[in-house]
């Protein structure tokens, strides 16, 4: 196959592979949810306050 | 979520054809599916560990080590790297996870379609920047263990560490080229060692120096008001973790949820990052050198020096293997690059300038690092509030996928020549609004009083999101860009995929 022929097909590949991303959910990964949401929060921001609150009072 | 089948197999494609494809998905540009994310949980594991341990968080903890005593340090640095990961990890990973691309291709939305290269350039500067550092300091450590040990004399020391730093390069390049299976099988047992290694450091690093010693020792560059140095030790954190931001989506785009890679991207990237970094706090605040390698080697002889190197060397190793990867995936997405650029050469073109750099000049660059790093830090800060802004106010945690790969004036992220001011503008709103809370050149603020209470990172955060909202929702959507108005998923339904399942 010549080139230019291999990247036409690849093209085409790419297409099929963004419809089928675009419209079926089942060829997306599992998005967050309300619960992942609120662990990241909990993780992300309220435990670092705890965190350097905790600190400010042992050592501040 | 059901095992997705891959396109491409049909009876009219051939088998290489389906493997190009595949190829062109793990070690390119295109979107991953679900069915070809074959690294599990283990695997994400071992890749966020492998690369959140790396040496370079000796400088972070020893440039905390200036500012605060051990204490107070060691909950600040655990708190920023928290901070900072979060707002990473919100802006770059769900969308990296939901849809399978690389954190380049997920800030076409915002940048537009050619704006996007922004991105590129911060990628490639930043991964190629903290490569030479992370491969010069192995090169330099196992060249000053060694000669600590009396193995080698002071004048061969350079000449060693530059070869150690080139060696390391070439093993680098040849643990990348396998593409992300490698990347994969090489980290898993990469991690395991290094947290052994990491865990052996730290503790030594106390029994070296005794806890009273490291807890009493005063910090070199402390203001006098310990609030400043509190929030300038978590701003350090923050600032640092933020650079993950080009490494989310050639990570996580492998991951099949976004519940997988929640707790890898928190804990193995960004508090992992904090706690190492306490080797750094430790050692600085005890001997003035965050390195603790050639302090092993006084204190407890040349094993403990070299259980010290094989630390720096996996450490450094996992988390270089992880920046190629991720920056030849970003590279991937210039047109031009894409197809005609081997995966092979792609990787040599990351790695070039590291080469260039270990091998002829490590020394100025390792001189000027910090100054570079800070500004390429400072970058990220703006970036992840606009994509925050942008993915979960704006578009619902929706993209389209098709003009994500459409750079014709057709393409809804095309916006006005393929730039979105709005991005660019809100973007430089944070810059400013870093600037000036803490300039990342001399770390002066030009409101102390203020940067003492809100740090420089948030507001950064929070001034170029809103920027961002209100250019958007003034100007953009009005003007009918960026595709806002436009419904995501087509109207013909599920698109009947040409695979024999």
């Amino acid at each position: 196959m010549a080139r230019q022929e291999d990247f036409d097909e690849l093209d085409r590949e790419l297409q099929v592979r963004l419809e089928l991303v675009n419209s079926d959910p089942t060829y997306e990964g599992e998005q967050a949810t309300s619960g992942d949401q609120v662990l990241l929060a909990i993780v992300g921001l309220v435990a670092p306050a705890v965190i350097m609150i905790g600190g400010w009072l042992i050592y501040g | 979520m059901a095992e997705s089948p891959t396109p491409g197999t049909t009876a009219t494609s051939s088998a290489s054809m389906e493997r190009s494809a595949i190829h062109q998905a793990a070690e390119g540009s295109w979107p991953v599916l679900p069915g070809e994310r074959n690294w599990g949980l283990l695997g994400i594991f071992g890749v966020t560990i492998s690369a959140g341990i790396a040496a370079w968080s000796y400088s972070i903890g020893g440039a905390v080590s200036w500012y605060l005593q051990a204490g107070l340090g060691t909950f600040a640095m655990i708190a920023g790297a928290l901070v900072g990961m979060y707002f990473v990890t919100a802006a770059a990973m769900p969308v990296s996870v939901k849809y399978g691309i690389d954190t380049i291709a997920s800030c076409k939305p915002q940048y537009g379609s050619v704006g996007s290269a922004f991105g590129i350039i911060a990628q490639f500067a930043s991964i190629v920047g903290w490569n030479c550092i992370l491969l010069i300091l192995l090169g330099r450590a196992t060249a000053n263990v060694l000669q600590e040990g009396g193995v080698i004399g002071s004048g061969a020391n350079y000449t060693l560490s530059v070869i150690v730093t080139l060696a390391t390069i070439l093993i680098v390049y040849f643990m990348v080229i396998g593409g992300a299976d490698s990347i994969r099988n090489n980290s898993v047992w990469i991690a395991v060692a290094v947290t052994i290694a990491g865990l052996i450091v730290l503790v030594q690093v106390i029994r070296s120096y005794g806890w009273t010693e490291i807890a009493v020792a005063e910090p070199a560059y402390a203001s006098g008001d310990l609030h400043l140095d509190y929030t300038l030790g978590f701003e350090i954190l923050v600032a640092t973790v933020l650079s993950w931001w080009p490494y989310m989506g050639g990570i996580m785009r492998m991951s099949k949820s976004v519940k997988q890679a929640l707790m890898p991207s928190m804990i193995c990237l960004g508090m992992i990052t904090g706690v190492i970094g306490l080797i750094g706090l430790y050692a600085g605040l005890a001997t003035g050198d965050p390195d603790p390698s050639i302090s092993f080697v006084k204190v407890a002889g040349l094993w403990m020096g070299a259980i010290a190197l094989v630390f720096i060397f996996l450490a450094n190793i996992g988390t270089a293997i992880v920046g190629v990867y991720a920056t030849a995936i970003g590279l991937k997405q210039i047109p031009a690059l894409q197809y005609r650029l081997t995966w092979k050469w792609t990787a040599a073109i990351v790695l070039l300038p590291v080469a260039i750099i270990g091998g002829v000049f490590p020394n100025w660059f390792m001189d000027n690092s910090l100054t570079y790093m800070y500004f390429l830090g400072l970058v990220f800060a703006p970036i992840c509030g606009v994509q925050i802004v942008d993915y979960y106010f704006f578009r619902h945690q929706q993209i389209d996928m098709v003009s994500l790969f459409d750079y014709s004036p057709k393409g809804r992220y095309h916006f006005w020549g393929g730039f979105n001011p709005a991005g660019f503008l809100a973007t430089a709103a944070g810059f400013f609004t870093y600037w000036y809370l803490l300039d990342p050149v001399t770390y002066l603020s030009h409101n102390t009083e203020l940067f003492k209470w809100v740090s420089a990172s948030i507001p950064s955060v929070i001034v170029a999101g809103i920027t961002y909202w209100v250019l958007t929702r003034v100007i953009i959507i009005p003007s009918g860009k960026g595709g806002y108005r436009e419904p995501v998923a087509t109207s013909r339904g599920p698109v009947e995929a040409p695979v024999a399942k």
